[in-house]
């Protein structure tokens, strides 16, 4: 039915053309690879470096004791400043200058002598998961102090409670971001990429080459997807390359699977930005709507920054309508939980049918007429 | 089976709202070169897209070889057999690729792979002259090279049936002469060609003729039927020129100014006013042969334009309006302006003219400020440019730089804002200006929406609101049809004559040199001739001869043939141009074995003058 | 010679509105696409779901197992075996599971030995380690409080938002996000359009001098763009994701606005590189990435590495993230925000007088 070697025609244009834009040839590349070093390298979220204000009514040895646990190993804590009174640490609290507080109040020892003690610990509640991560790491410090305090008056805890992580034996969350960051970027630049590649011959005029010649919707249409497929699998290639050797996050399943997933994924992310390029006469358009449609979901929607498991019912029927969520599972069950094939054949299907549907969509709704 | 049948077509835009086609029928059989003329927004593009199955037509019957275009399954195997040029210089072309690799796009589009594919682009790029050219990029071709790449594109599949929507527009005399022979070489070969033109030279060329207006056929038929429906035509002469012209707008909208002489087509009811007026002036009135233009004109209709005082400068520059002094502009390499000089005067119609890619557009932005020349001296009013000349200028550039999803009505505001007119004031012009231009109706409509006849004028108005005493006009014309360039020209002539405002232009049409007080003819980056029209036209004469025209069937193979025994040719439409020292006549036609079926004396043009010069150079 | 600089503006915000699909999208950007932001996750633990592995089943282990609380846990039954709880956590039907040993209340009682193991699925990020420090501590509190009172409690007190609620951050977030990605885009995306067809040449050697032509375009953008992220802040972000807004809206729009001149500043340099949309958009998303990181939005600025702690100073996004959640979230009137309003002047001064500059010279 229909030609290779006019889908290939299309494909060897389309790659000729890029090749002689240096600008996009650079971009087009560029744009993955920072996004991965960027996110894969810089997103953080264990919370470092916390600067701490001290507001210390006692004067105590005991409150100096407890501050020097907190700040004691540098990682976490250090003291950014002393406040002598309420007000100036509120401001502190307000401009930023501190993230959190601890404020000791006149009685803090006279009570410990007595049994018991307590002081404030306050958090600036603005990035709320960092105010959460504070008050329990405080809170991990002064238990450890306080079983200690028990252990020397006598009284020893029977119970040990032990942590144990699955699948990434350390909880180094650096690996978990740097693999949901390859689901990200794949979900965003081979999109960006296609998205101009139908409505640029639009604006420019030469789609009625395509509209006159017999060249078919199927084939014109395949080569376009082509052609965004070649220049993502070599991105492909560099982000898996970055993730294996540069970040060094170890791979517990198979890499076949892992490339076989990645594959199809980026069929489908290329087919959605074709299908916005299909769809909208405006280069400008068809990108931001692109970027839009595909940022926010593929970040927040997909298990990338905080697991399914804990999202409400309406954000999960959402996850489900975006790709990125099953190709977000396929790679974490592959890379971290090495999960038997038939865990992943469902998110592969699923990842199948969104293409179909997609690609459909586009031959559908291509017209090989002005109107 | 017929390439085209149409009966009743309606083709509308805008949900209804606009009818581009409004009951049109048409036939084109096989082998035909079918040529479509009529004013801007006639509808012709949009039949053609309908033709090819581009565009869905509302109603009526449409069958391009027997199969409906607007059924996608069915006409899908029909587009081998037919090719598409949309209008625009080189719109279908990619840019970045080579001339050779665009060639081959095309035949993987198609399917034509191996020797034929090679055997075919060889000879396509060697007849269009681009094979020397074939690893440039196609964004750097000159505009006449990018059509013959483009056609060279359509046609690498031997379509049997090739559309091409105005494709010499913006194209120089010698290119459109290639370019129709290559026309006529496929055409030779049972290719059927269907074509839209402003040239009215070119129209001559088809086997067929079809005028449209507002969406209808008004006439058609082979050349001779169509332009046998004309009313007597003269030519008149006599002194006070401009006052006759003037005069016989009161009797017909026909007449045209062609330099000191005067074109009318006098419809028989009118032709005892005429007499009148002929006897009351003492003008001498010639009956000449009608041709197509008179044919345009009258069935069209022209409009009389006479502008309001409004755009009289009230700054004045000096005598010398534009200075250009040994201008030479170097891209690397490449010289596009190789030493230029001339000097336009105050109130003066200047042309400048030369094939494509002869520099003219790289001068007039040089002169601009656009390009900084790489040496030489440039003055605008007696300086160089910068801020205060600036305001002394109008321009438009060969894309008419409107903003598309503007209305007319904010463009104007826009552009007159540039140039510093205040809203009130462009709204004031407007109101008087707007009816005089036939704008009023389209006032509130996007551009993108109007014909590009219309667009023209818009842009021409909207380069005047400042009132500016030098004009720069770059292909203004470019596609227009002939009554919209003849309102054109009656408002640069008074704009010149009335107003002394200084014109500098460039142009494809021929009879457009006519119109310029002076000349200057471009090629490759030098000057090849500077005078005006009729001297140039004199000087050629002496060297060539006297001009004779020969009716003729085979016009291409007539002009082969007398070249081939040393006459100086050119083709004309359907004729051929013959130049001669010695009196050329029937029987030495006869003698040399010609087939013909008329000889008569002709005269020199611009256009001999233009392919003369261009080609010695060459 | 004068012109009406309203007259520029008013054809770029036509030409804007005329495109419908920008609209289209504009429209989503600040309506949909926060409201989805703002709702879709939390990084906080909200309804961890969990399970038990019990093999005590004694009151002991219930009482344990009552004091998970909604709306952090969310307890989702028992499991039987170790296979099981590969099952969930394979599935990602829970975030960690408890195990209960055996004996576990006699041993409590008797003060032996035992061990509550807590496992959590290590490929999920933030809540998994805040669902293990939660649970750390309440088991620690449940047993400690059968044998004594600990001597130093801390009393936690969240300032300016006390549940913690990740809406009101991801709400401004990306409102600020939405409008960084406009404001680049927009500008460069219309003067590219002017290069392509040829418009630039005109106004070039008309005698409006280029820069004031710019201008009215960063200007015009960066009116549209204001307009937008009103609209967004009154309707999407205070009625439909109901967020609290401390400060004064005019104060966050001011602020706004001084940050639109830095952006599109910007936009002009993405502009001035570019020859196609192609070219715009990529450089568009390589401008955006650093910026974005760089603000401190994602990665607290403190926890990056010392290199991009220095570089972060040029995030022009910084200041307004840091500005703008004050405002919003603090309640801080704008003319306390004194060095975020100098940091913004000046860069914003700086990008947009270079940006128009390098924009007009490459023409």
């Amino acid at each position: 039915m229909f030609s290779l070697k006019r889908i290939l025609s299309v494909v060897k244009k389309e790659i000729k053309e890029l090749l002689r834009d240096r600008i996009s040839l650079i971009t087009v590349f560029a744009v993955p690879l920072s996004m991965m070093l960027v996110f894969g390298y810089g997103l953080k979220l264990e919370i470092k470096h916390v600067p701490l204000g001290v507001l210390d009514f006692s004067k105590s040895y005991l409150s100096r004791e407890v501050v020097s646990k907190l700040t004691s190993n540098g990682e976490y804590f250090y003291v950014k400043r002393y406040f002598s009174s309420e007000k100036e640490l509120d401001r502190a609290l307000t401009f930023g200058e501190v993230r959190g507080a601890l404020v000791f109040p006149f009685n803090f020892e006279k009570d410990f002598k007595k049994g018991h003690t307590a002081f404030q610990l306050l958090v600036d509640g603005t990035f709320p998961y960092r105010a959460e991560v504070i008050k329990s790491y405080v809170n991990a410090i002064v238990s450890l102090e306080n079983l200690k305090i028990a252990e020397r008056r006598g009284v020893e805890l029977p119970v040990s409670i032990e942590p144990r992580y699955w699948f990434n034996e350390s909880l180094n969350q650096d690996y978990v971001v740097a693999v949901g960051t390859l689901a990200v970027v794949l979900a965003i630049a081979p999109a960006v990429f296609s998205a101009l590649l139908i409505v640029k011959e639009k604006e420019s005029g030469s789609i009625y080459n395509v509209y006159v010649s017999s060249i078919g919707k199927f084939e014109y249409l395949t080569g376009k997807l082509l052609s965004g497929l070649i220049v993502s699998i070599f991105n492909l290639a560099v982000l898996l390359s970055i993730l294996l050797f540069l970040f060094q996050v170890p791979l517990k399943g198979s890499l076949l699977l892992l490339v076989l997933s990645s594959l199809m994924f980026i069929a489908v992310s290329t087919a959605f930005g074709l299908l916005l390029s299909v769809f909208f006469s405006s280069q400008a358009a068809a990108f931001i709507g692109t970027v839009i449609l595909t940022v926010v979901p593929s970040i927040l929607y997909t298990g990338y920054l905080t697991p399914i498991s804990s999202m409400g019912r309406e954000a999960l029927i959402v996850s489900h309508l975006i790709p990125t969520f099953y190709y977000m599972r396929l790679l974490k069950n592959i890379y971290f939980k090495a999960a038997p094939f038939s865990y992943l054949v469902q998110d592969l299907l699923t990842l199948l049918a969104f293409f179909t549907l997609l690609f459909g969509l586009n031959y559908l709704l291509f017209k090989k007429r002005e109107r | 089976m017929r390439p085209v049948e149409c009966e009743n077509l309606r083709i509308t835009y805008r949900k209804g709202k606009t009818v581009a086609v409004d009951g049109l029928s048409f036939t084109v059989d096989s082998g035909d070169i079918y040529i479509f003329i009529g004013p801007d927004g006639a509808g012709k593009s949009s039949t053609f897209k309908a033709v090819c199955g581009v565009l869905r037509y509302d109603s009526g019957r449409l069958l391009t070889f027997g199969v409906d275009p607007n059924d996608d399954r069915a006409f899908e195997p029909v587009k081998e057999k037919i090719s598409f040029m949309p209008q625009g210089l080189g719109q279908n072309l990619y840019k970045r690729l080579s001339v050779e690799e665009n060639v081959n796009f095309f035949a993987d589009l198609y399917g034509i792979y191996g020797e034929e594919r090679e055997r075919r682009k060889e000879l396509l790029l060697k007849t269009t002259g681009l094979w020397e050219f074939r690893d440039r990029p196609a964004g750097k071709l000159s505009g006449g090279m990018m059509q013959k790449l483009s056609l060279c594109c359509i046609l690498i599949h031997k379509p049997e049936l090739i559309v091409l929507d105005e494709p010499t527009t913006g194209v120089d005399p010698v290119s459109r002469r290639e370019i129709w022979r290559l026309l006529y070489s496929f055409n030779r070969e049972g290719q059927t060609v269907l074509l839209s033109t402003s040239y009215m030279d070119e129209a001559e060329r088809g086997t067929e003729l079809l005028l449209m207006k507002s969406g209808k056929s008004i006439v058609s038929g082979s050349y001779d039927e169509v332009v046998s429906t004309t009313s007597p035509v003269f030519v008149v002469t006599g002194k006070e020129i401009y006052r006759v012209y003037r005069e016989l707008w009161k009797i017909t909208n026909t007449p045209r100014l062609k330099g000191d002489t005067v074109r009318v087509v006098v419809p028989q009811s009118k032709l005892s006013d005429f007499r009148a007026l002929q006897e009351r002036l003492g003008f001498s009135a010639e009956p000449v042969d009608p041709e197509l233009e008179d044919l345009f004109v009258e069935r069209v209709g022209l409009r009389r334009v006479e502008l309001p005082p409004l755009f009289k400068p009230a700054v004045s520059v000096p005598e010398e309006a534009v200075v250009v002094d040994r201008v030479v502009k170097k891209f690397g390499s490449f010289t596009a302006v190789n030493g230029v000089s001339f000097r336009v005067k105050r109130g003066e119609i200047f042309g400048l003219l030369g094939p494509n890619g002869a520099g003219k557009t790289t001068l007039i932005k040089t002169i601009l400020g656009l390009y900084r020349p790489t040496s030489g001296r440039i003055l605008v009013a007696g300086k160089p440019v910068g801020r205060g000349v600036k305001k002394l200028i109008g321009y438009t550039s060969q894309k008419f730089s409107l903003y598309h999803d503007l209305t007319v009505f904010e463009n104007l505001i826009y552009w007159g804002n540039v140039y510093g007119v205040p809203r009130d004031a462009v709204k004031l012009t407007v109101s008087q200006v707007a009816p005089i231009f036939e704008l009023d109706r389209f006032l509130n409509r996007l551009v993108s929406e109007l014909p590009l006849g219309i667009k023209q004028r818009v842009a021409l108005l909207s380069a005047l609101l400042h009132s500016p005493p030098i004009l720069f006009l770059d292909e203004p014309t470019s596609g227009v049809d002939p009554v919209e360039r003849d309102v054109f020209w009656q408002v640069i002539r008074e704009l010149s004559k009335e107003f002394g405002v200084t014109v500098l232009v460039t142009t494809h049409y021929m009879d457009e040199a006519e119109y310029c007080d002076r000349v200057l003819l471009m090629n490759r980056g030098k000057a090849v001739a500077l005078g005006a029209p009729r001297h140039l036209k004199e000087e050629l004469r002496e060297t060539l001869g006297d001009a004779y025209l020969i009716y003729t069937d085979s016009p291409f193979e007539t002009e082969e043939f007398l070249k081939e025994r040393g006459f100086k040719t050119a083709l004309f439409g359907r004729k051929v141009k013959i130049y001669s020292k010695e009196p050329v006549t029937e029987s030495l036609l006869r003698e040399l074995g010609v087939l013909f079926r008329a000889l008569k004396p002709s005269r020199i043009t611009m256009e001999d003058v233009f392919v003369f010069r261009v080609l010695e150079n060459v | 010679m004068s012109f009406s600089f309203f007259t520029l503006l008013y054809k770029e915000i036509v030409q804007f509105f005329r495109n419908r699909g920008l609209l289209l999208f504009a429209v989503y950007a600040f309506t949909l696409d926060i409201y989805l932001a703002s709702t879709g996750i939390d990084l906080t633990l909200k309804n961890a779901p969990f399970y038990a592995e019990d093999y005590d089943l004694s009151y002991s282990s219930r009482e344990l197992l009552s004091r998970f609380p909604p709306p952090y846990f969310r307890f989702k039954g028992y499991l039987l075996s170790d296979r099981d709880v590969e099952r969930v956590l394979l599935k990602d039907e829970a975030v960690g599971v408890i195990r209960i040993p055996f004996n576990f209340e006699k041993n409590l009682k008797r003060g032996d030995r035992t061990e509550i193991a807590l496992i959590v699925n290590g490929a999920e990020v933030s809540s998994s380690y805040l669902f293990s420090a939660y649970a750390t501590q309440i088991i620690y509190n449940f047993v400690t409080g059968n044998f004594f009172r600990p001597p130093i409690e801390v009393v936690p007190r969240v300032y300016f938002n006390q549940n913690c609620s990740s809406k009101l951050f991801m709400a401004y977030s990306e409102l600020m996000t939405v409008i960084t990605l406009f404001l680049l885009l927009l500008p460069a995306a219309a003067v590219v359009l002017e290069k392509e067809r040829g418009n630039i040449e005109m106004l070039t050697v008309s005698p409006l001098p280029n820069i004031v032509f710019m201008v009215a375009k960063s200007v015009a953008m960066g009116l549209i763009v204001l307009s937008f992220s009103a609209f967004a802040l009154f309707f999407t972000v205070e009625r439909v994701v109901s967020v609290p807004f401390r400060g004064s809206e005019l104060d966050f729009l001011l602020l706004t606005l001084l940050y639109v001149f830095t952006a599109s500043g910007l936009s002009m340099f993405i502009a001035s590189l570019s020859e196609n949309m192609l070219q715009v958009s990529q450089l568009t998303i390589l401008l955006l990435i650093p910026i974005l990181y760089l603000s401190g939005n994602w990665t607290p600025i403190e926890a990056m590495p010392k290199l991009l702690q220095w570089l972060s100073v040029l995030s022009p996004l910084k200041y307004y993230i840091d500005g703008a959640l004050a405002i919003a979230i603090k309640g801080v009137p704008l003319k306390e925000l004194t060095s975020d309003i100098a940091a913004l002047t000046l860069q914003g001064g700086a990008l947009f007088a270079l940006g128009n500059y390098f924009m007009v010279r490459r023409i």
